[in-house]
């Protein structure tokens, strides 16, 4: 049976609607990726409270290290080398939550199945929660290290800003391809996801060196500049920003820089497998991609 | 969506046994505690999971009290006394944040997770008992990973009092500490209970506030003056410092340090007095509100 | 891989000897069982039947979010497994009870952000975008937060953002669950002119309400257990379990001069019994009137019928056709009502 004036061409029309130029698909990638981080640049601050907390967390945690500091009576330029550190855990702090287990979230509000019946790929998906992660938590960083700077009376010395502008943008570019990989061992995890977000989160700040120089760990501060990209940014961003204490970088920051480097490429591939390996395992269990009905 | 696991338990008979003899409100009130106790018992401890031992009994307090001594170290070398006072007062927070939060956490969790609220709200029952249940339950588990911490700290270097802890002392100052901090934390629920949005972050934040005023890891003297009497108006910043007293055997650098036992004992004493007569009544104004205004059956997730 | 162009007899939706088993905790469930179905261009086809008879799970197939563990599926002669991506540039899904979203966007910030992702340009993304809200009749809440919109209107924006990509094949999976009586007739009526507005769009549709089923389909088919158990067109199948024409015949009094006998040796007649007597009209109100329900071999046989009455002097009061209902087809199939099934389901 078939309806009544459907065209005879219909099956031609159609195909060719599948078929799209490199600079459609390129197009559409880059129109996704805007599309998808619209809600996190502006849907974010249209919630006072979320600004408030992501706001307020990071000042409490940055308060104590420097009264801590102060009590020790540590040489001030620590004080903005903390300062520092607690505007790069607002974007590490993202990355677990935003990131990692934000797929887990698009699955559970049934998001995931509309971008998966969609004609856009997951990557694109990721990278606009990526790019609109990064520059909604610029904005609280900026005003973190400006509150805390006016707070506390801390200073900068940037000799080399592009080095640090670099430094920081491969950082963050690094941190967040971290995030994709894990937001497929995240939705793999299941429950215990939540637990994991735990643990990316004090652990990795005390292995980051992220307030306290990476080099003090030893060995633990070789590997974690090896494989946590908190480690390289917040120790070369340290060595940068406040040149007083460049003695206590782990390495020099142009290896540090190679590290972020080499961290970014091979966590932007291992992301590209990983949103491939959760689209394919999720079709084919049908339980990681979709709600359970 | 991710599922609850269903909690099954006679909340019922064992307590009802209990209580058999007795008549009215405090038997109403006992066995709703003991009940709600259980509850959260089986809904906190997660005893199951190893993943969730691991990673909230041991490697986060443990991560914490790392950070906390990285940092110190900056300052120069450790010494004992440094370890000692941080090491009590990560170890004792541990307790503060559970039990501060966990009134919260438990009306929020019956709200909005299990949906309970209402049902609760229809018995004889209060939920007042309930709450306190819950969160004695989560300060008794924050107690277990209270007692790592120590065990490390002993391990790393922390001076422990010549002859022992100070074990009356430390049962004073744990049982009026506790005992303000359970108030405040339905205190605190209450008022979370009646917000519009991500009523969930607050608690968090106010332990963090406490957690920078009360002198946990560094000497109340470091904060500037308006903190610091801020800080000296809490009872946690007391019962720390009794601890404190109760093992290492000696007494904080600076201000309080200053201070008699005997005096930090009454100063504790008359703050945890206050707080149990204010906060039972605070409860229940915020229950009432949030019931007027319908937040009894709502969802403040984002 | 580069793919040939379908040959233009393909159907809308092919589906040959499809099986799909989930593993669970204790075996493995079977969830549908080598299913065959074939859907013409510009059909609306429904799927029909409980809860866990496998509807979704054929949807869910047939819309690339899950692997089928055999047979094999296509679009418009589009593969499902081997050209996912060409599949989704074609089609588009609504699924009941779905809030979907960021609940910080508006209404129309929502819509355009699915505008970006279904590939269109920017500027066409938000004519379609303005379209479609003013079709759905939703323009006083397109600057509304998502978060404060109700169910109804939540599922118009979804119904909306659906139609964004002007898909050729539409999934409903279940669409008007939830929804109030005019929210759902609303979405019926869109749906409809949807696929007017362009023939060859072709819409499949899972529900477990009878009259969304026999209202809008033109062809549907009963699945029950992970197996269809029957097609058809809404009557054809309701000739399955009723072979011959029922009508009712309601006269002021039946005369002497004809006999119920006289009447069953008509041609054609097959049967002739009073449903009630003494009845009043429709109304409730009026005089008495006899009803006799009348079994035909075919419609054409009514004719004697009514002259045989007339001429013994019957005064004609009322004449309806009785069909039966979708759900005495179901109950036939599957043995037991559509909300027994669910209730076993809850079970």
């Amino acid at each position: 049976m078939s309806a009544a004036g459907v065209p005879k061409d219909l099956h031609a029309r159609i195909y060719a609607e599948t078929e799209w130029s490199l600079s459609h698909k390129l197009r559409h990638a880059a129109q996704s990726v805007v599309g998808r981080a619209y809600p996190r640049i502006f849907g974010m601050s249209r919630e006072p409270s979320w600004l408030f907390f992501d706001l307020v967390f990071p000042t409490l945690g940055m308060c104590s290290f420097v009264f801590l500091l102060r009590s020790r009576g540590a040489d001030e330029a620590w004080i903005s080398a903390t300062i520092l550190a607690s505007a790069l855990l607002t974007f590490w702090t993202s990355v677990i939550w935003m990131m990692a287990g934000q797929f887990r979230w698009e699955r559970d509000s049934g998001n995931m199945t509309l971008y998966i019946t969609a004609p856009v790929g997951l990557g694109s998906i990721a990278l606009g929660m990526a790019v609109g992660g990064a520059v909604g938590m610029a904005f609280r960083a900026g005003i973190i290290i400006l509150g805390g700077s006016l707070l506390f009376g801390a200073q900068y010395e940037i000799r080399e800003p592009l080095l640090l502008a670099l430094t920081m943008l491969l950082g963050i570019a690094a941190m967040y391809a971290l995030g994709v990989c894990l937001a497929a061992v995240f939705l793999v995890s299941g429950r215990e996801a939540d637990h994991l977000g735990d643990l990316l989160n004090e652990p990795m700040q005390l292995l980051g060196g992220l307030f306290a120089p990476v080099r003090s760990l030893g060995i633990f501060g070789l590997l974690a500049i090896g494989i946590l990209p908190l480690a390289p940014a917040a120790d070369a961003m340290r060595q940068l920003a406040v040149p007083q204490l460049a003695a206590s970088g782990l390495l020099p920051v142009p290896v540090e820089l190679g590290i972020l480097a080499v961290m970014f490429v091979v966590f932007s591939l291992l992301s590209h497998f990983s949103l491939a390996f959760i689209e394919r395992r999720g079709r084919a269990d049908g339980k990681l991609l979709t709600r359970a009905d | 969506m991710e599922s609850c696991s269903p909690v099954q338990i006679d909340l019922t008979s064992r307590t009802s046994r209990a209580f058999g003899p007795l008549r009215g409100d405090a038997a109403d009130a006992a066995r709703s505690l003991i009940a709600s106790a259980r509850l959260a018992w089986a809904i906190e401890g997660n005893w199951a999971e190893p993943f969730f031992l691991l990673v909230y009994l041991i490697i986060r307090p443990l991560a914490f009290l790392g950070l906390f001594l990285a940092v110190l170290s900056i300052g120069g070398t450790l010494n004992p006394a440094s370890i000692g006072f941080v090491v009590v007062g990560q170890a004792v927070f541990q307790i503060v944040g559970a039990a501060m939060q966990g009134p919260t956490h438990a009306l929020l969790d019956d709200r909005e997770r299990y949906r309970t609220i209402r049902y609760i709200f229809a018995t004889p029952s209060s939920l007042l008992p309930v709450s306190i249940g819950r969160a004695l339950v989560k300060a008794l588990i924050a107690a277990i990973s209270a007692v790592i911490v120590i065990g490390v700290g002993a391990l790393i270097g922390m001076p422990m009092r010549a002859g022992g802890p100070d074990l009356p002392l430390l049962l004073v100052v744990m049982t009026l500490g506790l005992t303000s901090i359970v108030g405040l934390g339905i205190a605190l629920g209450a008022v979370c209970v009646q917000l519009r949005n991500d009523a969930w972050g607050y608690p968090q934040a106010v332990a963090g506030s406490v957690f920078l005023l009360c002198g946990a890891i560094f000497p109340l003297d470091t904060l500037p003056r308006a903190l610091q009497l801020i800080g000296a108006a809490l009872p946690m910043t007391w019962w720390i410092e009794g601890v404190r007293r109760a093992l290492l055997g000696t007494a904080s650098p600076g201000l309080l340090g200053e201070l008699s036992t005997p005096l930090l004992l009454l100063v504790l004493t008359v703050g945890t007095v206050l707080i149990t007569l204010a906060a039972p009544r605070l409860f229940t104004i915020g229950i009432d509100r949030a019931r007027e205004k319908g937040y009894l059956d709502r969802s403040t997730a984002s | 891989m580069a793919i040939s162009t379908p040959a233009a007899s393909a159907a809308a939706v092919e589906v040959s000897g499809v099986g799909r088993v989930f593993q669970a905790k204790g075996g493995s469930v079977t969830a549908l069982h080598n299913i065959d179905l074939r859907i013409e261009p510009g059909e609306l086809f429904g799927l029909l039947g409980p809860n866990g008879a496998g509807k979704s799970t054929l949807i869910k197939i047939l819309s690339t979010l899950l692997l089928p563990s055999s047979g094999s599926a296509s679009i418009f002669g589009l593969d499902v497994v081997r050209d996912t991506a060409r599949v989704r540039r074609i089609m588009n899904l609504v699924a009941g009870g779905d809030f979907s979203g960021y609940g910080l966007l508006t209404a129309r910030e929502q819509l355009a952000m699915f505008a970006q992702f279904y590939g269109m340009p920017y500027a066409e993304g938000m004519r379609r975008v303005d379209a479609q809200i003013e079709a759905f009749g939703i323009t006083d809440i397109r600057d509304r937060k998502i978060s404060a919109l109700s169910t109804g209107q939540r599922q118009k924006l979804n119904f909306a953002r659906s139609f964004l990509n002007e898909p050729w094949m539409l999934f409903l999976d279940e669409p008007t669950i939830g929804l109030d009586v005019s929210a759902a007739r609303d979405v019926r009526e869109r749906v409809r002119a949807f696929q007017a507005e362009q023939p060859g769009r072709t819409v499949l549709l899972t529900t477990h309400y009878m009259a969304e089923a026999d209202e809008m389909c033109d062809r549907i088919a009963i699945v029950d257990h992970g197996r269809i158990l029957a097609q058809g067109t809404p009557t054809e199948l309701k000739r399955m379990v009723q072979k011959e024409t029922l009508f009712i015949v309601g006269v002021d009094e039946l005369p002497a001069a004809v006999s119920l006998g006289t009447l069953r040796e008509l041609p054609g007649v097959i049967s002739v019994v009073v449903r009630d007597a003494d009845g009043a009209d429709g109304n409730g109100v009026g005089s008495p009137v006899t009803r006799l329900a009348i079994a035909l071999r075919e419609d054409a046989a009514l004719g004697g019928v009514i002259s045989a009455l007339a001429a013994a002097g019957a005064h004609l009061r009322e004449i309806s056709k009785s069909e039966p209902t979708l759900e005495e087809v179901f109950v036939q199939l599957v043995g037991r009502g559509i909300s027994e099934s669910d209730s076993e389901q809850a079970l």
